[in-house]
């Protein structure tokens, strides 16, 4: 049985960009944020999961490191019960198999110093990098080589603007965020974010209506160059909507047929970009020389961690200070929460559909969609590998 | 049984003893194993990888029982095996060496080890999709738990309903999808398959057993050049996945051809990869005139240029006899050695 309340669908109707619909599970051999590293305390160890790979990270001696959170053993989550017992180890709480964090090597047994297995099982390591703040992990397969960039897989440094946003590798960045476990595949909230046609969603916020931003009905694109495949050579591959070129849109400012007129006066430019795996940039955003950056990392095939992190050039103590005071105070309440809620409100209801009736192949996309369009093509040339179930006998 | 030890000369060569596994199934394999080696090691030397975990005696799956012979682990330790086992002649093939010629029983066949053992089960009909004027992807879903693990290039055993009859198609969908496959099945007025198709519903039961087929994609970096004729196309499109995740990329040229204009399918699905596949090429030819756009009026070897292959060219050609000999043919003028020219061909049934 399928619904047909599409039209001028056909089994090849997501040819163009098939190895993005077959990406249920997310994109495998990318770098993803795992953990801000204020949530990692010295010796602490936490347990996160990405596209079906189960990591134990674990800071010891102000190094991270992550490690397959599965012990050889009988395979219970080493995050489970963390127990640390010598610096460079992790100790399985159950029966004691200890694991050297650098090599992840089996180096002893609590109760069984003279066992066979010791230097002859480890489990896996993962390459971490923790930089401005955030932890990032490379998740995907363990031959996978050579390690690309972090800067691959984030997006690219802006450089044509006269103010342009902190760079999450930035030399002076501070960043402050949450990321929340949500329902919903990661394309799904990946597409929301880039989606320039849902400013409906969005039109009564608080933050647009404090600062009477004019917001209008909707975008129309007026050329293809609206949406820009951008392409780095061994750097970020992502789409922009080039919102700093007005002269490519239309806004709609009133639709009388359903009696809506835009509101807002006070004009405000920000742009939005998404670049593979799944990360948002929104230059200026929430407000002017801030920017927002949101990661859609999947944990399963029905799940990802919603990270919305904002980013600040702070070059002084003071100047970082009013950064975390705005963000407490301001942009969190009002932007992360107010106004993303609606996006998450929005991605928890497109799952399912997509999960139930094949929504890939059952939605009827219309002229707004332009840039979604684009970016499912650009996912499709930029693909590592393809995470995978990991559990057995299931889909 | 220990053997007496005696002082053994430096530049003595280790002896080697002769062991036969015996499987589960009745399979056997001869080894040899130097005194200085475990059986497990000296197998997977011969290339016969047996079962094993954590290879330092302590987790008991590589067992096997001495029928005859000698087979001896080093004493002073224990292992996960009792008094009673052992005096059955149970060893730890990892642990063990060999002290006579032996003859060892394995209690599994040799397919748990060699190659895959096809399943056999029912899958459903999802979808059958008309493609051109003489062809149909046929898309069908296996039992929940029956995945198919398969090679791309490797093709299945299909039951047409209602009927006796058995007919074989190669996976035109990747091969991570285990539970979703798809098959292109070429129409022949009367064919039992086409005959089914006419009338085959979502729903209907399809025995299948799969994966067969030493014709099988081994992904590397040299060009390749694949060469399809019809509902050959079918293997090439499931090696077509796998390639696009190789790295580094290897350049493809991918040649479909058909005899009519109005056989010629998945121009636009072809298109589509090569949008996706930054480094694959795509040329469609038609043996007779057609109409449509960017087709060659050839036929698909006969469209392969000199500059097409370089020494270091792996060639896959799938299609109806004629054709495959004359791609073969072609591909050894042009100097691609023998060893590097894959090729499946299929008759009309
Ligand atoms: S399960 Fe970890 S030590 Fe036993
Ligand atoms: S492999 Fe574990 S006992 Fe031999
Ligand atoms: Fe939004």
């Amino acid at each position: 049985m399928t619904t047909q309340n599409a039209v001028g669908n056909s089994f090849a109707v997501v040819r163009q960009y098939a190895p993005y619909v077959q990406a249920n599970w997310g994109y495998a051999n990318h770098w993803y944020p795992a953990l801000f590293s204020e949530e990692l305390a010295e010796d602490g160890v936490k347990g996160v999961t990405i596209g079906g790979h189960d990591l134990a990270l674990r800071r010891s001696q102000g190094k991270t490191y992550a490690v397959s959170d599965r012990c050889v053993h009988r395979g219970v989550k080493l995050s489970g019960k963390p127990m640390c017992l010598a610096d460079g180890t992790i100790t399985c709480w159950y029966h004691g198999f200890t694991y050297d964090l650098s090599d992840g090597n089996l180096t002893t047994i609590v109760g069984n110093p003279d066992d066979a297995l010791i230097g002859n099982v480890r489990i896996r390591t993962y390459p971490v990098q923790e930089r401005n703040g955030m932890i990032y992990v490379f998740v995907g397969d363990e031959d996978f080589s050579p390690v690309p960039d972090l800067s691959t897989d984030l997006p690219m440094k802006v450089t044509d603007d006269a103010n342009p946003v902190a760079h999450l590798l930035g030399e002076h960045t501070v960043v402050k965020g949450i990321h929340r476990r949500l329902v919903g595949n990661w394309r799904l909230a990946a597409e929301n974010g880039l989606d320039p046609g849902h400013l409906l969603v969005h039109w009564d916020n608080q933050l647009v209506v404090a600062l009477d931003r004019a917001l209008p009905l909707g975008l129309q694109a007026l050329s293809e160059d609206a949406t820009e495949m951008i392409d780095i050579p061994d750097g970020p591959k992502g789409v922009m909507n080039r919102y700093d070129k007005p002269e490519l849109y239309r806004p709609v400012l009133e639709n009388p047929k359903v009696n809506m007129t835009a509101r807002g006066t006070v004009p405000h430019y920000f742009r939005v970009s998404l670049w593979v795996p799944g990360v948002l940039m929104v230059e200026h955003w929430p407000i002017s020389n801030f920017v927002q950056y949101e990661f859609y990392v999947p944990i399963d095939d029905h799940h990802h961690e919603y990270w919305e992190v904002i980013a600040y050039r702070a070059e002084t103590e003071e100047e970082r200070k009013e950064f975390e005071f705005k963000f407490d105070n301001f942009l969190l309440p009002l932007g992360l929460l107010d106004f993303n809620n609606r996006d998450v409100f929005a991605r928890e209801a497109t799952e399912e559909h997509y999960t139930r009736f094949d929504g890939w192949t059952n939605e009827v996309l219309c002229d707004m969609d332009f840039s979604v369009v684009s970016w499912r093509k650009q996912a499709s040339r930029h693909l590592r590998g393809y995470f995978s179930s990991p559990y057995h006998d299931e889909d | 049984m220990p053997e007496p030890s005696s002082q053994t000369v430096a530049a003595e060569p280790a002896a080697v003893r002769r062991i036969q596994l015996r499987f589960a199934d009745g399979a056997t394999r001869e080894i040899l194993v130097p005194d200085d080696s475990t059986v497990l090691d000296a197998a997977r030397a011969a290339g016969v990888d047996l079962v094993s975990q954590c290879q330092v005696g302590t987790c008991c799956s590589c067992v096997g029982r001495v029928v005859s012979g000698g087979l001896e682990m080093p004493v002073a330790r224990t292992y996960p095996l009792r008094r009673e086992e052992l005096a059955e002649g149970q060893r730890l093939l990892c642990q063990s060496s060999a002290t006579a010629d032996s003859e060892v029983a394995l209690d599994y066949p040799v397919s748990v080890i060699e190659g895959r053992t096809p399943v056999r089960t029912t899958a459903k009909v999802m979808a059958v999709h008309r493609l051109g004027a003489t062809a149909v992807q046929l898309d069908l879903r296996l039992p929940k738990g029956q995945d198919l693990a398969f090679t791309p290039g490797q093709y299945a055993r299909l039951r047409v309903p209602g009927t006796e009859e058995w007919r074989s198609y190669s996976m035109a969908s990747g091969e991570r999808s285990r539970r979703k496959l798809s098959f292109l099945v070429r129409l022949l007025p009367g064919g039992a398959m086409s005959t089914y198709l006419t009338r085959a519903r979502p729903g209907d039961g399809v025995e299948i057993e799969a994966p067969f087929g030493g014709f099988v994609l081994q992904p590397r970096s040299e060009p390749h050049v694949l060469v399809a004729g019809g509902t050959g196309l079918a293997p090439m499109l499931s090696m077509l996945e796998t390639l696009q995740l190789h790295r580094p990329a290897p350049p493809i040229l991918l040649v479909f051809g058909c005899r009519r204009g109005e056989d010629l399918f998945h121009l636009d699905e072809l298109a589509a990869r090569a949008s996706f596949m930054p480094t694959l090429t795509v040329r469609v030819t038609c043996d007779e005139e057609c109409a449509e756009p960017g087709v060659l009026h050839s036929d698909p070897v006969a469209a392969l240029r000199p500059e097409d292959v370089s020494a270091a060219t792996v060639g896959y050609l799938c299609g109806p006899p004629g054709m495959v000999d004359a791609a073969r043919a072609r591909l050894t003028e042009l100097e691609v050695p023998a060893a590097r020219i894959h090729s499946e061909q299929f008759l009309a049934s």
